[in-house]
């Protein structure tokens, strides 16, 4: 079993939930590919951010930022995932759930579900 | 994301981040449930006194009130390492103790955050900016006054700022000042509770009704939106999620996992807005069983 919170520190005197949920436009952008999701930081960003975090981390200073092999595979070291690569699992169960909001907007949440140990 | 610590409590294991995610998992898989030793995380008063006297303050903090002896608590010995302690007030900035006692934490091992009043924030960035380089604090909470251009600048200093907000409180035009910029936030319930009681009225109602109707739209518009367990009732967060989602955001009841000690009247509780009260303890696991064996 696998509670996660996301993003944020306990600085309240009751239990502390956090939630990620995106709107429908860009769950679709991310479907078709022009955007990525960031699992650590719960969110999603443009390839253009992913590889300026790249560029920001010392870590990476040798890579070479014109290899897309290589960047790739970076991407996946860092949980930075295309929707295909996130939902392809073979251990954990794959949930979308859609709600539509009073004033029309369809939000989405989705994530993955099991065990992974 | 860097892992801060990892530590077994009863039958599971807690993975923490410098972000301030935090993973439970079981040591069993099959196991669907979590039986902690010790608390997770607690809430410590550490002063009454505040200079702001907040007219919803459920603290009914003052500038009569006084510091909490912080420095001879001796349950922080037996505290165990990356246990988060949610450092609060009054102005805990004031407490004239602050640097030393977050010292002796961060030799245990021990996560403190710390939550401020904007006001306060900031006035002591400086200050604020030094105890995360020290790693003296991690989390830092700040209550919102108001979303001036100023606040706005200096939160995004600080990445691991949550912005609190009170439900009935909080007006949505001020809410929507803060959209689209990255920014964290944590919904509180409100408090029917001290000066809770007296701020309470028609426009309270009418902020609540507003945010339940906004909050799935609200959700997007931040990096992070967290919320009390008061404030999961008041806006009936389930709604918005499936079963299995509520199941790993959900991150348990008051007394499950967390706990809440006044400093200043020695006391502990379940949390801050419990009527039960107990004589402050020398030892944490006793205290803790206490509260989560408390009747509801």
């Amino acid at each position: 079993m696998r509670v996660v919170r996301r993003g944020v520190f306990e600085t309240n005197s009751s239990s502390t939930h956090s939630i990620t949920m995106c709107s429908k436009e860009d769950y679709d952008k991310w479907e078709k590919g022009e955007i990525l999701f960031d699992r650590d930081e719960g969110q999603f960003i443009t390839k253009e951010e992913a590889i300026q975090k790249l560029k920001n981390d010392k870590y990476y200073k040798n890579l070479d930022f014109n290899d897309e092999e290589d960047i790739n595979e970076v991407f996946g070291e860092l949980n930075i995932y295309t929707s295909e690569e996130y939902f392809d699992d073979e251990f954990l169960e794959n949930f979308e759930h859609t709600y539509i909001t009073k004033n029309g907007e369809t939000i989405v949440a989705f994530g993955k579900y099991g065990y992974d140990g | 994301m860097k892992m801060l610590g990892e530590y077994q409590n009863g039958n599971y294991n807690v993975t923490l981040f410098n972000n301030g995610t935090k993973i439970r998992d079981t040591i069993n898989p099959n196991d669907n449930y979590f039986i902690p030793n010790f608390p997770e995380c607690m809430d410590v008063k550490i002063t009454n006194y505040c200079d702001l006297e907040c007219p919803y303050c459920h603290e009914n903090s003052n500038i009569n009130g006084i510091h909490g002896n912080i420095l001879q608590a001796r349950f922080i010995n037996t505290l165990h390492p990356y246990t988060e302690l949610a450092l609060g007030g009054g102005n805990p900035l004031s407490h004239p103790d602050l640097i030393i006692f977050l010292t002796k934490l961060k030799e245990r091992n021990i996560i403190a955050n710390l939550t401020v009043n904007q006001k306060h924030f900031l006035d002591n960035q400086i200050l604020l900016k030094k105890l995360i380089d020290e790693k003296l604090i991690y989390g830092l909470g700040v209550s919102l006054i108001k979303p001036t251009d100023e606040l706005i600048i200096c939160l995004k200093q600080f990445s691991n700022s949550v912005l609190h907000i009170i439900n009935g409180v909080v007006k949505i035009e001020d809410l929507q000042k803060l959209y689209n910029q990255n920014f964290k936030i944590l919904i509180l319930g409100y408090k029917q509770f001290r000066r809770g009681i007296d701020y309470y009225c028609e426009l309270v109602e009418k902020n609540k009704e507003i945010l339940y109707n906004q909050l799935p739209k609200i959700i997007n518009k931040f990096q992070v939106v967290s919320f009390d367990n008061l404030a999961i009732e008041q806006l009936d967060v389930k709604r918005l999620m499936s079963e299995k989602q509520w199941n790993e955001f959900y991150m348990g009841n008051d007394g499950q996992y967390t706990m809440y000690i006044d400093l200043v009247e020695n006391k502990f509780a379940k949390c801050s807005v419990s009527d039960n009260r107990y004589e402050l303890m020398n030892n944490i696991g006793q205290m803790f069983n206490i509260v989560r064996n408390e009747k509801k």
